[in-house]
């Protein structure tokens, strides 16, 4: 069995403010083979982001990392240098993120910030080259008059453009493991609905993994080929998409595929009673029990760990 | 006939900006009766949120009326009239100013049309704290420490504070959870029951509106393309923008899937709203264009009662009731 | 109100202090974080705790007037007078100490007469960005920020007399369109926040929409301005003592000091360094204050 591109074990990791210290994460663990698409799905507040930063190690400077690995390719990224990680982040490790407009330069033209990718990761290779290798990019994400594109500034761009150029930059760098933050969010429908379907015919084409972090059921269910529920800081399922949704087994996420209205009818859904936990002082062992329709006050207050109940299907919950 | 609570006709919003003239808004009708609710529904450069912000009185119409209960609301409004016509914005977080207190917030609305003086204040605040079910501690809290929902939850209490008769919704729930978009939904459908508020909501969440508006409008570019009540849009939707936009929703449930039309790859930008195409405004994305699709316009016909479309692969049929008088 | 709602009135309100007073430790956290503004409030401390109680601190209160010894006259710092004695045997330090008094005092009255009509103009302005009120007020706001500060001052004040209170008017009249510029720019981006729209939706005058929607949130900026500007007003105040069109003799006056003890470099150091020193800290005080309270202030609208 060959070796996974990332292995995330038992990460934890918080944030110092005025209060004290938010434990936001509580354990986290994941893996990435070659060449899958991952989706990491929660609501807002629940650490996706947290993790996404702690893993690329670009945690603010009020966030600290307290524990848990991330090995990529077998490295702990935790123990690398701070040379070897300039090295894999934009090389093997890449991120696109929420909001495209404020993720390109709005001073440089497109073909400027492409450039400066390639110049990055390619020292040797002449500007004709490049200029070649950019407009290859931009046509490989389907904007038009790529030639022209170059020269353009960012603002001249709609958000579904901005977001293809994000797309085609990180791919210019060829990397292994691509992590998506929300890419959609800032996007209509229907353009979502055209990123995301040339974003993963372009990931396969690559063979790159990817790790797509969404609060949307529905874009994972739809493109993904395994899906991590994640509730205030850790992974409480985990399955290929179609068992997940097929046969959801921790009570949080039945909740949540319950929650979402549907298109086919059925009036206002419930709703899951109570809130996001407070980080500063989080419920003992599992985070969900304050708010679980199925707490029982002698299994739960114990830390439930991550189980294999078969057919790759996780799940952190006592009930199995 | 009873005269419906709004009636807009042939409404237009044209912007003068240094690109060009944005026609925000080009030639829109509907009607909303008391009690019920009407979904717009459409993407950037639709056109729907300048509609809302019309009904709402923050922005005057070009040109076209704006007619409630029978009375056409041009100019400035009277304080009266605003009291009828109140909205709940799309960000909680900044539809709350940071720096008052819940109560200042809830009393706001009290103090400028004179219905509570002094103690009475606090005590009606108290009243709409509780009607949104949150406690009546949050009257003493700042926005900045009521989660999201909450937040929200606030701003429809500010809303019905005044017993309007309408409410112009703009995605209320947009930047919430699923979980609280949950809350708040019921919420404002208990209110719904209980007041007899209509309801103008303005949203892209196809989902949502399915389960919660009687009527739905679909908008592109300005325009209404299609409407129908909410069953008849979603199991029959007849103009190839809304098959293209239900078709675009991710969706959780096999049966959902099901329901979708025949992928209609959605395909080509959204063309800019200062320089529309010509004829359809629809024709560059359009799967099913053909001839007359570039030159002309389609008129708005009626293809089921109360099921109207714009498109020409239907004309032949009769012309929608909007549209029988002259402009 | 029954007897219950009243405890829960009572508890609701002690909930809000509690609020209040974790808001102010929390400010105060942020504030502390970074070192040199804590320096910058000592600083503006000490100096202004000094111009208050001046008659308390200063050595020699009676120095501050009319007053000669020339018996003690030219002394260099040490012993009875820590900062030495100026030509006609004035203690430097209590001459310091009541220079401050003036130079806090002539910036507090500058700073109180100029922001409040700046800050209005610029909230009618802002608000109404687009029309002929706009252009009106700032074409006129303009006018006033394109004459250099320093000259106008001494134009006024060397067309009428040269005394404190022609100075404070000359300062006054070119501070405020400051205030006009900063309000400006943000009650014009203000304006199209969403809880602005819902009182103007509600119906809610045009006063309140000003005072109580847009104002407040300014109150942040305006603060680090006015903290700010003390530093500056106080410059260009001394400056304009400096050359004489300020502060007369005998009133003790930094800028004067410093004017005065400057013929006698480099042999009587004393009497320039220290007023100049003087002028230097009390400056810097404001500034790493107002710098200490624009990044606290900023976070906290997050």
């Amino acid at each position: 069995m060959s070796q996974p591109l990332l292995e995330v074990r038992d990460l934890s990791a918080g944030y110092r403010v005025y209060k004290g210290f938010l434990r936001v994460l509580d354990g986290v663990s994941l893996t990435v083979r070659r060449g899958e698409k991952i989706g990491l799905v929660g609501e807002s507040g629940c650490g996706k982001t947290t993790t996404m930063r702690a893993i690329l190690g670009v945690l603010p400077s009020n966030g600290r990392v307290t524990g848990g690995q991330v090995l990529f390719e077998g490295r702990d990224l935790r123990q690398a240098s701070p040379r070897e990680l300039q090295r894999l982040r934009g090389r093997k490790l890449t991120a696109i993120f929420q909001n495209p407009g404020a993720a390109l330069n709005p001073v440089f033209t497109v073909g400027q910030q492409l450039d400066a990718v390639l110049r990055a990761h390619h020292p040797g290779m002449p500007a004709r080259e490049r200029r070649q290798r950019a407009i290859e990019a931009l046509a490989s994400v389907r904007l038009p008059d790529p030639e022209r594109l170059l020269n353009n500034y960012p603002v001249q761009l709609s958000g579904g453009m901005k977001q293809r150029v994000c797309i085609a930059l990180a791919l210019l760098s060829d990397a292994d493991l691509i992590i998506a933050d929300e890419p959609g969010t800032a996007l209509d429908v229907t353009i979502e609905d055209q990123v995301m379907r040339l974003f993963m015919r372009l990931v396969e084409e690559r063979q790159s993994a990817t790790i797509f972090i969404t609060h949307s059921l529905g874009v994972v269910r739809q493109w993904m080929d395994r899906v991590y529920v994640m509730y205030a800081g850790s992974i409480v399922e985990a399955a290929p998409t179609q068992e997940l949704f097929r046969n959801p087994l921790h009570p949080y996420t039945q909740a949540l595929l319950k929650a979402v209205p549907k298109l086919t009818g059925g009036g206002i859904p419930k709703g899951i009673e109570g809130r996001v936990p407070d980080y500063a002082h989080p419920p003992a062992g599992c985070r969900f029990h304050p708010r679980c329709p199925f707490y029982s006050p002698d299994r739960c207050p114990a830390r439930p760990a991550l189980v294999d109940v078969g057919n790759d299907h996780l799940v952190a919950c006592y009930q199995y | 006939m009873a005269v419906a609570l709004l009636e807009v006709r042939h409404l237009k919003k044209y912007f003068h900006t240094a690109e060009g003239v944005v026609r925000a808004v080009d030639d829109v009708s509907f009607t909303l009766d008391a009690g019920r609710t009407l979904g717009l529904v459409g993407e950037s450069g639709s056109g729907k949120t300048t509609t809302a912000y019309m009904i709402a009185g923050i922005h005057q119409p070009t040109s076209g009326e704006v007619l409630f209960e029978g009375r056409n609301l041009a100019g400035p409004r009277s304080r009266e009239l605003r009291r009828q016509i109140q909205m709940v914005f799309q960000d909680p977080g900044t539809s709350l100013n940071p720096t008052h207190s819940i109560k200042d917030i809830l009393t706001l609305p009290l103090r400028v049309h004179g219905l509570a003086r002094g103690p009475q204040l606090e005590a009606r605040a108290r009243e709409l704290i509780e009607h949104v079910h949150l406690p009546a501690s949050f009257l003493y809290k700042y926005p900045r420490e009521l989660s999201e929902g909450e937040k929200q939850a606030v701003a429809i209490a500010r809303a019905i504070a005044v017993n309007p008769k309408l409410i112009v919704l703009d995605e209320p729930t947009a930047s919430l959870d699923v979980s609280m978009q949950a809350w708040i939904l019921r919420l404002l459908l208990e209110l719904q029951q209980e007041f007899g508020f209509a309801y103008l909501l303005i949203t892209h969440d196809l989902s949502l509106m399915r389960n919660f508006a009687t009527d739905v409008a679909i908008m592109y570019l300005g325009r209404i393309v299609e409407t129908a009540p909410a069953d008849a849009f979603f199991t029959r939707p007849r103009h190839p923008y809304t098959q293209m936009l239900i078709s675009s929703i991710p969706v959780v449930t096999d049966e959902e899937e099901a329901l979708k039309p025949a992928q209609v790859v959605s395909q080509g930008e959204i063309p800019s709203p200062v320089n529309p195409p010509s004829g359809c405004r629809f024709h560059t994305r359009c799967p099913r264009r053909f001839e007359p699709c570039d030159r002309e316009e389609p008129v708005m016909l009626e293809l089921e009662p109360g099921h109207c479309a714009a498109c020409h692969l239907y004309s032949g049929g009769q012309a929608a009731p909007s549209q029988r008088d002259n402009p | 109100m029954s007897s219950s709602e009243t405890a829960a009135a009572h508890d609701a309100r002690a909930l809000w202090w509690a609020m209040k007073r974790d808001n102010w430790r929390r400010m105060w956290y942020r504030f502390t974080r970074n070192p040199l503004s804590v320096v910058g409030l000592v600083i503006v401390l000490v100096t202004g705790l000094a111009a208050i109680f001046a008659d308390y601190i200063a050595p020699y209160p009676e120095h501050a007037g009319a007053f000669v010894d020339f018996g003690n006259a030219m002394k260099p710092p040490g012993g009875q007078y820590l900062l030495g004695t100026d030509p006609v045997g004035r203690d430097v330090l209590s001459r310091i100490i009541y220079g401050y008094r003036f130079s806090f005092g002539m910036a507090i009255v500058v700073i109180a007469l100029a922001a409040p009509p700046g800050v209005i103009l610029g909230l009618v302005a802002g608000y109404y960005r687009g029309t002929r009120i706009d252009s009106i007020i700032m074409r006129i706001t303009d006018i006033f920020l394109a004459v250099p500060p320093l000259v106008l001052a001494m134009a006024i004040t060397a067309v009428l007399t040269a005394n404190v209170f022609n100075a404070m008017m000359a300062v006054t009249l070119m501070w405020w369109p400051w205030y006009t510029r900063l309000v400006y720019g943000l009650a014009s981006s203000l304006r199209n926040e969403f809880y602005v729209q819902a009182a103007e939706v509600m119906g809610a005058s045009k006063f309140h929409i000003l005072f109580r929607e847009i104002l407040p949130n300014c109150i942040s900026s305006i603060l680090t301005k006015m903290t700010l500007d003390m530093g500056f007003v106080i410059i260009i105040g001394s400056s304009l003592s400096f050359v004489g069109l300020g502060a007369q003799p005998p009133t003790p006056d930094l800028g004067t000091m410093v004017a005065d003890g400057a013929k006698y470099m480099p042999d009587q150091w004393w009497l320039t360094t220290f007023p100049a020193l003087a002028i230097v800290t009390v400056v810097l005080g404001f500034n790493l204050l107002g710098d200490g309270l624009r990044d606290v202030l900023t976070v906290e609208e997050q």
